[in-house]
């Protein structure tokens, strides 16, 4: 089986390469500009503080990654500077952040990675540390702070106020780099940190090179075809590698490829969902399979662009299709005003009249039903819950819209032809 | 397994203001032989985060993520075995010697790059001045109100107000240092590094060294009051940032502008904030009585001619002034002066005029590294002014909005991003109902891309793309749970989005589609 295997090993290498962006390519003015900062503070005690602004999946990590990984490689950086990173997401209070950044500095009430003392007590030393530096002597400082929006939402915003005025007076040289993804980052500082900050922002947008306004549909493509090029030679037999290339090279020139990566374009500029596509379709290779065409991407964009409320109502039984139709027409009649249980079983009974053929439920289905519906959160109660008030007459609104419902009913099979007829007149 | 260690806070404190020095330079140390951590390492390569094992105490942590990585119990066994008594940090502290070894030349900063732009860039840079222009007057009124209380012995209070960047902090900090000052005791209190409003007093009672057996606020307090009572000598307390002691009924403000006003407290009390009636806003009752009221001072803005000063004084300082041309640094003062008249914000744009004039200078220059050297004397001989091109240029990247940035950037929206906003500004200007919300705009949508043929995105991903423009700021959504009903409003001016949007086709066609309002 050794095709088996060459196909495993395709498999891998490539998720490796979608997965591990090693190298960043484009945006070369902005990461000059970052790298300069870093240097200035490292090399002649400068202190600074920045943001790096850009819209999710655009690269922000991925270039300061390769920017430290640029300034580790001198043996200087780590005996001259010492890197603290923070996140947002995991250092939700000052607290926590004043831990990591304590046990990282090796200060000395960090032992072990353990840090003792109330969180005051470590403010107060963190900043007799920072404050007794002198700008010639001391190590520099690098603050690597991500999701840095959140940390704006603490209380009184003193981690910022702190870091931002180190940065600001002739003491221990530090440097601040915020990543975020908001644009208005600046609008949630207090003044006086906002006061304190440098202003410099670094936007970050998806454009990958430098003279290219537009994210083009060939830049998409040039970037995919390297993602899915396989490249050294040393796990394939030559003659499979070859063939993979050049089965590759086709589809990037494939019309109905082209049209699809388009359609992605079109939805967002964000690379991640391009990759992810990448990565399902990759994942699909086997001995049966053995190369992707331009059909497999297609299908994955069509999963990637379904709706999932309509799904979500393909799953229903029929009565509570036929709850739902109800709840359509009452929305349709009544400019979509609430409706409670008692108002959709007295349309649905109308429409169980009129129809003899389809059998009659008892009303405490029906309501377990309603509740299924509720439960699958395709409708939800207007405002406040009032616990007084019976189930029944509880009020409701529809939060999928009549178009979505009618979909869903076109492609569904075996419907009562009664139930498609009614699903049609809200008039009943 | 620890002691909260308050009690020893006023010991360790004093040995932290006495020797820093060292703690540093052990923790230099520290760091130097920790390279050889594997951990460290790990973090280093920037695939992990540091994660502080949660001490245990009494309190639960608030987040249990720390715990989950590492158990407290379960400990790596570190190259650095660990004590099998755990030290407490105030021990490690108490074995300090207090004579710092000699720093070795390794962090010595490389002098190599010491040319002009370099010399200009630190004299901007934003630490605190021996002189500060245009502020004589202020100067010579804290002097006279601290000289008059140390003349007559009593105490006195103080306010000073003003708008970030406006030297406040500076000033105090110059008179602080004076020599007539130096057999009063010196209390200098920044109240952001405080947990909460209470904690103040244990700070200052740490900070006149003061023993005291409870740990509680309430004790604290007592401490301080009983010492103020009794003291022979004059005490200056500043408390910067003070409107951060927010707390109940201002009691804790209240408390602390009455101490002045005590017996022979021989108290002299100077608060700094930014708003300019903190006093009267949020402490009336200090209005009452004649000798509570606060002395009230007031650092107005910079205005343009004493920026204009403050750079020209401190490029002369560094006789570095060839390279800010007169003009430069007028349009430069103006501007900053216009809209804030904040310090440091003009000294970060002269700062970042430089690195600009610097850059450009070196895209001149010849790229190779070898002659290094003599490229640099020769820079050294020609250096150029920074021209007005490029103040105006770093202005307009401070001030500018994003929404001129984008233009600038010429960054391009998705299509479907696009008409989104059109749609928006579609039901703004032509619907009768002006609350939108998600449902609604993405009725109009999908009519706007019927009509020219476009394929809509369907509900799921719409909610998406609205997200996406909100990131930009351009459109602002509220709402909790059900997406379907979240308000959306349009942040930007309406001018500035067509601008934004450079797409003046697009946007003037969708305008003119009227019936996709539909009954709006």
């Amino acid at each position: 089986m050794v095709g088996y295997k060459n196909y495993e090993n395709t498999r891998l290498h490539i998720k490796n390469k979608i997965v591990n962006v090693d190298q960043y390519n484009g945006h070369t003015h902005e990461r000059k500009q970052l790298l300069d900062i870093l240097k200035r503070t490292t090399d002649s005690g400068e202190s600074n503080s920045a943001l790096l602004i850009g819209p999710p999946g655009v690269g922000k990590t991925t270039l300061v990654n390769s920017i430290l990984k640029e300034l580790q490689e001198d043996k200087k950086f780590n005996s001259s500077a010492v890197l603290v990173r923070l996140h947002g997401l995991i250092h939700t209070d000052d607290r926590l952040a004043l831990k990591a950044i304590t046990s990282r500095m090796n200060l000395d009430n960090a032992i072990n990675g353990k840090v003792f003392g109330s969180f005051a007590e470590n403010l107060s030393f963190l900043l007799a540390c920072l404050q007794t530096g002198q700008r010639e002597t001391s190590k520099s400082v690098l603050f690597i702070l991500e999701e840095f929006d959140l940390f704006c939402s603490h209380h009184n915003q003193t981690l910022l106020y702190n870091l931002f005025d180190v940065s600001q007076s002739a003491q221990t040289p530090i440097c601040v780099i915020g990543i975020t993804h908001r644009l208005d980052v600046i609008e949630l500082f207090e003044k006086r940190v906002k006061s304190r900050f440098s202003h410099r922002q670094i936007f970050l947008f998806s454009t990958h090179g430098d003279d290219i306004a537009i994210p083009s549909i060939n830049q998409r493509i040039d970037r995919i075809s390297n993602f899915l090029l396989l490249t050294n030679n040393n796990d394939f037999s030559s003659t499979y590698f070859a063939q993979w290339n050049k089965n590759i090279k086709q589809l990037m020139k494939d019309k109905k490829f082209i049209c699809s990566m388009q359609r992605l374009l079109d939805i967002s500029e964000n690379e991640e969902i391009t990759k992810n596509i990448m990565m399902l379709a990759v994942s699909k290779l086997n001995v049966e399979k053995p190369k992707i065409s331009a059909d497999d991407i297609e299908d994955e964009l069509n999963i990637f662009e379904k709706d999932d409320l309509v799904q979500t109502v393909q799953d229903l039984s029929v009565l509570e299709l036929c709850l739902l139709i109800a709840m359509k027409h009452h929305s349709e009649i009544y400019d979509l005003q609430p409706f409670n249980f008692e108002m959709i079983l007295t349309r649905y009974n109308k429409f169980i009249n009129a129809n003899s053929n389809v059998q009659n439920v008892q009303r405490s289905v029906v309501l377990k039903a309603f509740e299924h519906i509720q439960n699958v959160e395709l409708i939800a109660p207007t405002g406040t819950v009032m616990s007084r008030l019976q189930k029944e007459y509880q009020l409701f609104k529809l939060l999928i819209t009549s178009q979505q419902i009618t979909e869903a009913i076109k492609t569904m099979n075996g419907l009562p032809t009664e139930v498609i007829q009614w699903a049609g007149s809200s008039l009943a | 397994m620890t002691k909260s260690p308050v009690k020893k806070l006023s010991r360790r404190k004093d040995s932290v203001t006495l020797s820093s020095q060292t703690v540093r330079s052990k923790a230099y140390r520290k760091i130097a032989e920790s390279n050889s951590n594997s951990e460290d390492e790990e973090i280093l390569k920037g695939t992990t985060f540091p994660m502080p094992v949660a001490t245990p105490t009494k309190r639960k942590p608030p987040v249990d993520k720390t715990a989950a990585v590492t158990p407290p119990k379960m400990q790596k066994n570190s190259e650095n075995e660990a004590p099998l008594t755990p030290q407490t940090p105030s021990t490690v502290l108490n074995k300090l010697s207090l004579n710092s070894p000699q720093k070795s030349n390794e962090f010595e900063p490389k002098k190599l790059f010491n040319n002009q732009y370099q010399k200009a860039r630190k004299a901007l840079h934003s630490c605190v001045p021996t002189s500060m222009p245009g502020r004589e007057k202020e100067l010579t009124d804290l002097h006279d109100f601290i000289n008059d209380c140390l003349d007559k012995e009593t105490s006195g209070s103080l306010y000073i107000s003003g708008p970030p960047g406006t030297g406040k902090t500076a000033a105090l900090s110059m008179i602080l240092e004076e020599p007539q000052l130096l057999e009063l005791k010196k209390v200098f209190v920044n109240c952001t590094a405080i947990k909460s409003a209470g904690a103040i007093y244990a700070r200052i009672s740490s900070e006149l060294n003061l023993k005291t057996n409870s740990r509680t606020e309430k004790g604290n307090l007592t401490a301080i009051e009983s010492y103020l009572k009794k003291n022979r000598k004059m005490i200056l307390l500043v408390l910067d940032e003070i409107d951060q002691l927010d707390s109940k009924n201002q009691s804790v403000l209240y408390t602390i502008f009455e101490w002045p006003a005590k017996l022979n407290s021989k108290l002299i009390l100077i608060g700094i904030a930014n708003a300019l009636d903190l006093t009267d806003r949020i402490l009336p009752r200090l209005q009452v009585r004649c000798e509570l009221k606060p002395k009230l001072m007031h650092f107005a803005p910079y205005n343009k001619q004493q920026l204009v000063q403050i750079f020209t004084e401190r490029l002369k300082e560094s006789n570095v002034s060839s390279i800010f041309s007169p003009v430069a640094i007028q349009m430069l003062a103006g501007k900053v002066a216009a809209i804030s008249g904040d310090v440091r914000r003009a000294l970060d744009i002269g700062r970042r005029v430089v690195e600009l004039a610097e850059q450009q200078k070196n895209k001149g220059t010849l790229n190779c590294i070898e002659n290094l050297v003599a490229v640099e004397e020769h820079k050294n001989n020609t250096v150029e002014a920074v021209d007005l091109k490029q103040v105006v240029n770093v202005l307009n990247n401070v001030y500018g909005t994003s929404q001129n940035l984008s233009e600038d950037s010429d960054d391009a929206f998705p299509l479907q991003q696009k008409i989104i906003i059109c749609s928006l500004l579609l039901i703004l200007k032509k619907a009768k109902n002006k609350d939108i919300t998600i449902g609604k705009l993405h009725g109009v949508y999908k009519k706007v891309c019927q009509k020219r043929n476009l394929s809509a995105v369907d509900q799921a991903e719409f909610v998406g793309l609205c997200s996406l423009v909100e990131t930009r700021g351009i459109m602002r959504i509220v709402g909790k749970k059900e997406t379907r009903l979240h308000k959306v409003s349009l942040v930007w001016d309406e001018e500035e989005v067509v601008n934004a949007l450079k797409d003046k086709q697009l946007m003037s066609s969708i305008l003119q589609d009227t019936d996709c309002v539909g009954k709006l």
